[in-house]
């Protein structure tokens, strides 16, 4: 046990510890929801991960995506890995630097029961869960974070094996910018969501 | 017939299918996911999915942000 599961231990007991790092968990796509999801998840003891994402790192990310102004140009999803490492220096993350397509999605994911829908657009979101949700136990999805005025409620809707985060209705290509506090607060409920169900805790 | 869309009771004079459904409730219906008594269909047999006095219909749609 290294000294991060030691400090860990003193808020989980053992067999919660080994529950939560039996299970792997797969990312779609590694911006401001899927690297705030996984730092959360990676600090709530998960140590398996599988990270699909096609970006560098822009300037424009450093708003609320978990990177620093001295990545910028550097691969997100190699990026992520190291900042998993620095948290849990056992984590084992697996990363492909390349464009999630339904065309490509049985090459990833396997064996992982948490499968967390993180793309920032509305066609790959929808196009992801529809491709996986009869291919794992879990999604866990963010949908309607990126709101400035007038802002509606976050609240979390199952559809099926899909759990969804967000309100469901304030699209970022509308005009509404995804700041820090939204989307971190929508990734932190998604993350809640992976964290409950692998302890089998019961979601309202 | 009677059916509950997104937790409302909605009154329907006729039958009516899952694409019907989604093209009233929804504003866009190219990036909606929609189950049915608790199980996940399709979009592709929307147009085949007759709904039931008594059927609970959940429909998300996805929009942009993350």
């Amino acid at each position: 046990m290294n000294a991060f599961e030691e400090g860990l231990v003193r808020y989980l007991n053992g067999d919660q510890l080994k529950k939560i790092q039996s299970l792997k968990i797969g990312i779609g796509d590694a911006g401001g929801l899927g690297s705030n999801v996984a730092v959360i998840l990676t600090r709530s003891g998960f140590k398996h991960f599988e990270i699909v994402d096609q970006d560098v790192i822009d300037a424009s990310n450093l708003n609320r995506q978990q990177y620093f102004a001295d990545e910028i140009g550097a691969v997100k999803v190699e990026t992520l890995k190291k900042r998993l490492l620095q948290i849990n220096p056992e984590v084992e993350v697996l990363v492909h630097h390349v464009k999630w397509t339904p065309e490509t999605g049985t090459a990833y994911f396997h064996s992982c029961p948490f499968i967390i829908e993180a793309f920032d657009q509305a066609q790959w979101k929808f196009q992801f869960v529809q491709y996986y949700q009869n291919k794992t136990k879990w999604i866990i999805s963010g949908n309607g974070m990126a709101r400035l005025l007038e802002k509606k409620p976050m609240n979390l809707r199952k559809v099926g094996n899909v759990y969804i985060v967000g309100d469901h209705s304030t699209d970022s290509t509308q005009g509404h910018p995804p700041m820090a506090p939204r989307v971190t607060a929508c990734a932190a409920m998604m993350a809640e969501v992976v964290l409950d169900l692998a302890l089998g805790i019961k979601i309202n | 017939m009677k059916i509950t869309i997104n937790g409302q009771e909605k009154e329907f004079t006729s039958s009516v299918n899952l694409k019907k459904v989604i093209e009233q409730f929804c504003k866009d219906s190219q990036h909606v996911i929609a189950e049915v008594n608790g199980t996940i269909i399709k979009s592709q047999v929307w147009p085949e999915k007759n709904l039931s006095n008594g059927d609970t219909v959940e429909l998300v749609n996805f929009v942009g942000g993350g």
